[in-house]
């Protein structure tokens, strides 16, 4: 491209810039604001959790977000960088961690998952900005592979009740006996055990909504990612009923929503181009739909936004729009 | 490439003398291990039959019935049958084919389940299939040497049971049966508990003319 | 030639796993434990010795055009050599841990880069020499990473349990991602020490193919 620059003009060095759709207007938006509508938007779904699961969600949550933003402090000291945590970003894995977990997940769970998510998913990267995975997922992922049993050993849901606890031995109504094990309703509303953020799909689309009214999202992802994840299961299902539940299941049940609207949305580690938003979406889908019915952990959700992440700068090089002024050169005419 | 000034004689003679070389050194060592190998492969496939069968003194690899979807083995002392050795592939495990190998005394009562190949999820499915002994640092100081099977909380629960022809299957807890499963790995203990009652109830149907078998 | 320096090269200043980055595929896929990684390095160590001593043998009667293949044969025969001794010798667990990676150290690049760099223009002392450094290295760094994915995933070392009662095991660093995680970090480590060695003494040094200057992860990058 530099050939076709006039000599006189100095371009910046490329390596320092980040690249993105021109023209570009500064906003007042800061890291922080940000966060804090991130963080409004998850309380619908942490209200229901604590609901649902009574104060043990919220012992969970406070040990998640505590840990992040102390390994985040303790970093910043060992790495001579300033004091990040005051702009919430840590706060917001935290709560995203917690909502991944267990209400019944044991302290060092918690305390591990951050020290997984800042320290591996974040900072060992350099920081918030450079971290190529969602942290909050990294986390997940490595105690999924780390500790099986723990977390998928499920707390029953007990709406209202404020210190009972009750493990759950539950299968997962993505198996294919998925209608035995809970009813649509108690699905949407998050009356099935969990994680704390996997049940409530209601309070999950409600702070999803509240993220796209304000613009926060694309609606291109979780609407690319659930319409394919229903397209994909409720043919599977049309094919072979045995081999999985209706799609209606595949899209309420497991963290589906939460993915969709919270982990696959955020700003880092997803596209920045709307083409781009739908690519990431329906792959986020495809990977999810292939390890829910074919493989061999239950939910693939996570698994498959980190894939995804990890094609993102790739899908931003294809679908990046042209600078404002330049005309794209056909590849006929260019050669 | 010109093969102009290139003389090939050399290349070809060199490159087939340290091949001829190497092939006699591989003769060699072959002829050398030949044995050991024919031996640790012998105790390979006899460590399952000896851990489910009672000591035995034929070679029930080399004698084997099959009946229905069950390869059973048969053990014996002197002549006499002292037990069998029966296998089977579930196919209803989580990430694959479940192969269990049951120990049944001549009567039909299970001795020792084992899994002798699985391709579960690791930590949640390997739990119900795996027997691992651990060693600890205060066993090695005090010397003390645990031998034997190492126990695993749902293969032994199968231990002592006994099928009759016919009979409702076995089932876990949560298909209202009696057995306990692995919280997490639900279709892992189905499978196990499925492909043990196979085991049990087809040698219960043929119990008879299983112990006729002629040595 | 100093043959002590030669020796220790290997296990330090040209350390295969840390320093050169060759035969990842086995630093990653077998050191689920102590005892494989240490396995592993043997094996790699026997056939890096024998074919060093062959390959420096023959140096001077191989005509240059046909070098490679004549070491990949004599490479090749070492490798079945081990593998049909540890078939018939080695405990099967261990052997069937290692599986398809005892033949694969045929390709493991520290064995031809050997033959190549260092035992086709030396003598066999110092090949010999040459090749039990770096074979030591490669056990030691093999045996390291194994001895800290066992220890972060069940708590034991060697097989020998070393918290009593500890019923957890962390799963992840069992299997493949933990290879990756672990080594990445232990190369992380490693290149940090050595940056900030290079500062102290004033040397400007940077990690091969990286750039400190675009990354965050500390201070020293900074100019």
């Amino acid at each position: 491209m530099s050939d076709t620059e006039p000599k006189a003009v100095q371009l910046p060095d490329a390596t320092r810039l980040v690249v993105s759709n021109s023209p570009h207007i500064r906003g007042n938006d800061s890291i922080s604001k940000v966060m804090a509508e991130v963080l409004i938007a998850l309380l619908p779904a942490a209200l229901a959790a604590v609901w649902f699961f009574g104060l043990h969600a919220l012992r969970v949550m406070a040990l998640c977000t505590l840990g992040c933003i102390a390994v985040e402090e303790i970093w910043n000291k060992c790495a001579k960088r300033p004091s990040s945590w005051k702009d919430g970003s840590a706060v917001v894995t935290g709560l995203l961690l917690a909502m991944n977990l267990s209400a019944g997940a044991p302290w060092w769970i918690c305390i591990l998952g951050s020290l997984l998510a800042i320290g591996l998913g974040k900072q060992i990267f350099g920081g918030l900005g450079y971290n190529p995975f969602n942290p909050a997922l990294v986390a997940r992922v490595a105690l999924l592979i780390g500790f099986p049993q723990l977390m998928t050993s499920w707390v029953a849901p007990q709406p209202g009740a404020w210190t009972a606890l009750d493990a759950m031995t539950g299968a997962t109504p993505l198996g294919a006996s998925g209608a035995a094990v809970a009813t649509l309703k108690d699905l949407f509303i998050g009356n099935v055990g969990g994680c704390l953020g996997e049940t409530s799909a209601l309070a999950l689309l409600i702070g999803g909504a509240f993220l796209i009214v304000r613009k926060r999202i694309k609606w291109q992802v979780p609407a690319a990612f659930i319409a394919t994840v229903a397209l994909i299961s409720g043919l599977v299902h049309h094919v072979n009923p045995a081999l999985t539940p209706p799609a209606i299941y595949h899209v309420f049940a497991g963290g589906l929503m939460i993915g969709a609207f919270f982990m696959a949305t955020d700003m880092v580690t997803s596209p920045m181009t709307v083409n781009g938003a739908l690519i990431f979406g329906v792959g986020c889908g495809l990977i999810t739909s292939v390890i829910r019915i074919w493989g061999g952990y239950p939910e693939g959700v996570s698994f498959s936004i980190l894939f995804m992440n990890a094609l993102t700068p790739l899908i931003d090089r294809y679908t990046i729009g042209k600078p404002f002024g330049y005309i794209r050169i056909k590849k006929e005419a260019a050669q | 490439m010109s093969n102009g000034n290139v003389k090939i004689t050399p290349l070809v003679l060199s490159l087939g003398i340290i091949s001829c070389v190497a092939a006699v050194l591989l003769a060699w060592v072959y002829l050398i291990t030949e044995e050991p190998i024919a031996a640790a492969m012998q105790q390979k496939t006899n460590a399952a039959l000896n851990e489910v069968l009672p000591a035995f003194d034929n070679q029930p690899a080399e004698e084997t019935v099959i009946v229905g979807e069950v390869k059973f083995y048969v053990g014996r002392k002197e002549g006499q049958i002292i037990g069998f050795a029966g296998e089977t592939v579930s196919h209803k495990g989580y990430g694959g084919d479940v192969t269990v190998l049951a120990g049944l005394k001549p009567d039909g009562t299970v001795t020792t389940v084992l899994v002798t190949k699985q391709t579960e999820t690791p930590g949640l499915g390997t739990v119900v299939a795996e027997r691992k002994r651990e060693k600890t640092l205060s066993g090695l100081i005090s010397g003390k040497k645990e031998t034997g099977l190492p126990p695993n909380r749902i293969l032994d629960q199968f231990n002592g049971m006994k099928a009759e022809a016919g009979q409702a299957p076995w089932a876990v807890k949560k298909d209202g049966g009696t057995l306990d499963a692995v919280t997490g790995a639900t279709i892992t203990s189905r499978a196990v508990c499925g492909a043990v009652f196979t085991i049990a109830e087809t040698f219960a149907q043929n119990r008879e003319t299983l112990l006729k078998e002629k040595n | 030639m100093n043959l002590f320096k030669e020796f220790s090269k290997g296990i330090f200043k040209e350390n295969p796993t840390f320093v050169l980055l060759l035969g990842m595929c086995p630093t990653l896929a077998v050191t689920n434990n102590a005892i494989n990684g240490c396995s592993m390095g043997l094996a790699t160590l026997f056939v890096l010795a024998g074919s060093n001593v062959v390959i420096s043998l023959i140096r001077n009667v191989v005509p240059k055009k046909v070098r490679i293949p004549c070491y990949i044969v004599v490479i090749a025969t070492f490798v079945t050599v081990v593998d049909l001794l540890m078939q018939a010798y080695a405990p099967s667990a261990i052997y069937e841990a290692l599986g398809i990676f005892i033949p694969l150290i045929v390709v493991n690049c520290i064995v031809l880069g050997r033959a190549e760099a260092f035992a086709s223009k030396n003598g066999i002392l110092a090949s010999l020499i040459d090749a039990l450094g770096m074979g030591l290295g490669f056990t030691l760094s093999l045996t390291l990473i194994g001895g800290l994915r066992e220890l972060l995933a069940t708590g034991s070392l060697f097989q020998i349990k070393l918290i009593e009662g500890w019923k957890y095991s962390f799963m992840l660093m069992n299997q493949a991602p933990g290879a990756f995680i672990l080594l990445g970090i232990l190369l992380g480590i490693i290149n940090w020490n050595k940056l900030r060695k290079a500062k102290k003494d004033g040397r400007d040094w940077t990690p091969p193919g990286l750039d400190c200057s675009q990354c965050n992860l500390c201070d020293l990058g900074k100019r």
